[in-house]
This record gives C-alpha cells, structure tokens and sequence, in this order.
C-alpha cells in the first residue's frame, strides 16, 4: 500500500518527513473466539477503515461484508450511522450479537461472542492503519 | 515541498518495460528509490530478461548515504545501479525487481519505490486508474558514441 511522503525541498532529510497511508492488517475470529479480541490502540492507528467478512459453512455457505469508518480525535468517533459501543456489525449478521465494537480509555475494543451456534463460521477484520 | 508517492517495499517489488527493435549497451539502471530511516537490511537490484537474470547488485542504506554524502537517514533518490560487466540491451522484455535480505518492514523504517505518472522510461501495459497505479519510477541510461 503506497505511502504518500511530504519531504523537505532536498534530497535528504536529517528530520523525518511527513508520511500518511496505510496497513492492511487481517484478522481472523474463530468460532470458538470469545471475550476481547482485539484492541486497537489510537497511538497506532489515526483513522482506521475497517472492513469484514463473515463465512458461514455447513448447510448455508455465504460471505456477508460491510465497512466502516472510525477515526480519533481525542476518542473514538464510529461513523456509518453507527454509535459507539453499539454491535455494528449485527445488523448484517444472522443472529445478533456476535461482534461488538466499543470503547474502553482510549482504546477500540472488539470482542466477540461464540459464533459456533452459526456452524464453522469465521470473521475475518481488515484494519487498515492511517498512519499520519 | 516534494510530495512523493511511494511503494513501500515488503518481499519484493517489480518492474516491466520493453525495448524494441534497437540494441543499446547499457551504462545503468536506476531506481527511484526513497530510504526512511536508514532501515537495515541488504537491498538488491536485479534485471532480468524473460526469466534469465542479466546482472544484479546490492546496496545498504550505509552505502547510498556515503554516495549522497549525508549523515541524514532520510533521502530520495535515482540510485544508478551499474553493471560490472557490459551488457547489450536487444529487443525483449525486461523486469527490474527491488528484493531484500536481512530487512523487516516498519512503519518507522523502510525502503519504498516511488510512482511517477510521467516518466519517459515507464511503458505502461495498463490504464492506471488513480496515482497508486502509476509505474515504479525507473531510469535508463544508455551508451552512445561520443560528439564527433
């Protein structure tokens, strides 16, 4: 994923350049993944597109996906018509609650319930980190 | 200001371009490569032609900032990377790659390619539909017979 870099006029630079873009960063719930799974801590991450993809094996095979947006400034703002702390990603999954998105301090939290009632199923997060 | 749009380097990162109908003896290739802090790690540069390589070389980030003669770790800049033997450029496609050893991305210290949309060197096989689909930026440097 490219990175865009604001430098100094010059070809070198004793001080760091401004740099943006982002990381793809996959992770993957099991069904057997329950508690927080993941916690995304805003020193790292500035503004995070963040993308899902829920599969579903057994009798009913299917890929459900959705995005969102948040950002950080000072606390995390949920944007898609979504507020903090509320299970996002429900509305698009068969048998709620599975995957809630909240806040806890400062940092994004994802817990997850036990997706094993939904058959081998497995929730795959694309964080992309906004670096600058 | 600059404003640079650069391709970070994870494994590898390639290049194609083509000659055609001409024979050129090559003086070096060279990348448009952007250092971001220094990482460490071995970078090599390889030209092939088809899948047979032609010649490769290596630098590290201490090498390109005694040839800039800076102390400073971060820089942009055409490496020329010149072949030890000469080579004959024919007719044929040839991919540049930028591979490393020794070296782990971070977002603190990297080495990129830079993407230029107007490069004379850069045949485009492809309609790139925004700026991060814009060729590697690469130069060519050719021999050719002296003033008469």
């Amino acid at each position: 994923m490219t990175r865009i870099v604001s430098f100094a006029d010059g070809f070198t630079s004793a001080s760091v350049p401004n740099v943006s873009g982002g990381d793809q960063e996959p992770y993957t719930l099991d069904n057997n993944d329950t508690g927080t799974i993941l916690t995304l801590n805003p020193s790292l991450y500035k503004t995070i597109f963040y993308s899902f993809e829920l599969t579903r094996k057994g009798a009913v095979t299917y890929v459900q996906a959705g995005s969102m947006t948040l950002s950080y400034n000072g606390s995390w703002e949920l944007t898609f018509g979504a507020f903090q702390g509320s299970p996002i990603i429900q509305d698009t999954i068969l048998n709620t609650q599975d995957v809630v998105i909240s806040v806890s301090g400062n940092d994004l939290v994802f817990e997850c319930g036990n997706l094993s009632s939904h058959v081998e199923s497995t929730l795959k997060l694309y964080a992309v980190r906004i670096i600058a | 200001m600059t404003t640079l749009l650069s391709e970070p380097l994870y494994t590898e990162l390639s290049h194609v371009f083509n000659f055609s109908n001409q024979r050129y003896s090559l003086g070096c290739i060279a990348p448009y490569i952007y250092m971001h802090n220094a990482p460490a790690g071995t970078f090599k540069i390889s030209l092939f032609k088809g899948v047979s390589l032609v010649f490769e070389k290596e630098f590290t980030s201490v090498e390109l900032k005694t040839a800039l003669e800076t102390t400073n770790n971060y820089a942009h800049v055409f490496i020329p990377i010149i072949p030890d033997d000469p080579i004959q450029l024919t007719a044929g496609t040839y991919t540049v790659k930028l591979a490393a050893s020794g070296y782990t991305y971070s977002n603190s210290s990297f080495i990129g390619w830079i993407r230029q949309h107007e490069n004379l060197n850069n045949a485009l096989y492809y309609t790139p539909m925004d700026d991060n689909e814009n060729p590697l930026a690469l130069r060519i440097k050719v021999f050719k017979r002296a003033i008469e």
